[in-house]
């Protein structure tokens, strides 16, 4: 099983090509703003590199969000559109799934991926626990519960991570401080004492490094991979992207009076 | 913390005078909410905007394609709600992104975005004056980032109030 994975739904944009043994090719952009001008390029390359024709693939895979609303509607077209095309399925992922496999080698008690939503909220998802969403302090509060050592992966982590890290994270007696927690993230080392946790030590927290600033293209490849060959793979048509955003309403116009037929030629209004 | 000034122009080109006036003080990830009716002058005041920011290209009203750029100085992103029914139309538009980024977020029909953004901004209401092309632009300065900017914008008013 061959696919090709496609995630923009944050500060990178980045495409991998992988099949049953593991990626044959990656490749990850800062973007800024220039999502949609660089996915179809670097799409073009990872098949040059790979000599995987398109022809060949069996899913396309992308993350679904949540994350950048511009930047999942660019992977989300893109993935569509490649498997209407080739009349093959979509494997979707949410980004905080991705987060999680990404981290899945660390040895920590707890991970919890978390993306930055902007507007001063975050999304995350606790181990076995549904996706949520609300301030850094609400999920600081939240992170109590959890089993320590706890592990913050994601553009959200990092962004909020002197409120996600305060507030009783600090290891007491033999437990690892979080500077080594940090560090074994970054590098995916077991921890010194690997499982053995400090007796009645307070949650120690730490936050993955910038290599977990966006959900690496990789995890997803790989990720998708396996969720294909347990047959978990959909209609492009019935792929929905997570923008996870505020309860809608109408907007309250007060002002606009219901105006003249719209000028559609294009002179507009005002 | 808010501070109200106005501005009387006599002509579409004093609108757009004063946005250009205006533009100096722009600084990344402000926020200015237009509010006015059809043919109220915001779109005139936009392009002054743009002009100041020292954007060449044309400015046009976005109210069919809801989002246009101009780079200057600062990027500068000109948003038209008039179109939208829904809040999540609007939170659809991603503008929060776009500030992240440093641009400067222009709005027109900018009351549909008073909750995302109402607290932090310059409100930019543009009434009707005696004649067809007079224009009474009343400027409100909300929030820290502008107050620290209110002196400066009524220096800008001061020397924009002359004969056209």
């Amino acid at each position: 099983m061959t696919l090709l994975a496609i995630e923009s739904s944050g500060r990178d944009v980045a495409v991998a090509i992988a099949d049953d043994t593991g990626p044959l090719a990656c490749m990850t952009v800062r973007s800024g703003r220039r999502h949609a001008e660089l996915l179809h390029p670097l799409v073009e390359q990872v098949h040059e590199v790979t000599g995987v024709a398109l022809a060949s693939l069996d899913a396309v895979a992308v993350d679904v969000g949540p994350g950048l609303f511009t930047g999942i509607r660019v992977g989300m077209a893109a993935a569509k559109g490649f498997a209407l095309a080739l009349g093959i399925p979509v494997v979707p992922l949410t980004s905080l799934e991705i987060l999680r496999s990404a981290c899945q080698d660390i040895s920590f008690a707890s991970v919890v991926p978390v993306v930055d939503l902007r507007r001063g909220e975050v999304a995350w998802q606790v181990p076995g626990g549904p996706m949520e969403h609300g301030s850094p302090d609400s999920l600081a509060r939240l992170l109590d519960s959890l089993e320590p050592p706890v592990l913050l992966a994601g553009d959200g982590a990092l962004r909020y991570e002197s409120i996600l890290t305060a507030g009783g994270p600090v290891a007491e007696g033999d437990g690892p401080a979080p500077q080594e927690l940090r560090r074994a993230a970054g590098a995916g080392r077991r921890l010194p004492g690997d499982g053995a946790r400090p007796q009645g030590a307070r949650p120690a927290r730490a936050v993955a490094g910038a290599a977990l600033g966006a959900p690496p293209v990789a995890s997803l490849a790989v990720r998708a991979v396996a969720e294909l060959q347990r047959g978990y793979a959909i209609d492009p048509r019935s792929v929905l992207p997570i923008y996870l955003r505020d309860a809608d309403a109408r907007i309250n116009w007060t002002t606009r009076h219901d105006a003249p037929a719209l000028d559609v030629a294009g002179a507009g209004a005002d | 913390m808010t501070t109200r000034s106005s501005s009387l122009t006599a002509s579409a080109a004093a609108t757009e005078a004063l946005g250009r006036s205006i533009a100096p003080l722009l600084e990344g990830r402000d926020v200015l909410l237009l509010v006015g009716g059809l043919g109220a002058g915001k779109t005139t005041f936009v392009r002054g905007l743009a002009g100041g920011l020292g954007y060449a290209g044309q400015v046009t009203s976005p109210t069919f394609t809801l989002c246009h750029t101009y780079d200057g100085r600062l990027a500068l992103v000109h948003v038209d709600l008039w179109r939208l029914e829904r809040a999540a139309e609007v939170a659809d538009l991603a503008l929060e992104e776009e500030l992240e980024e440093g641009s400067v977020l222009v709005v027109e029909w900018g009351e549909a975005a008073d909750d995302l953004f109402g607290a932090e901004a310059l409100v930019v209401n543009f009434e009707p004056g005696r004649t067809d092309t007079e224009r009474l632009v009343g400027l409100e300065a909300r929030g820290t980032a502008w107050a620290a900017r209110a002196g400066r914008l009524r220096d800008v008013l001061e020397a924009d109030r002359h004969p056209v």
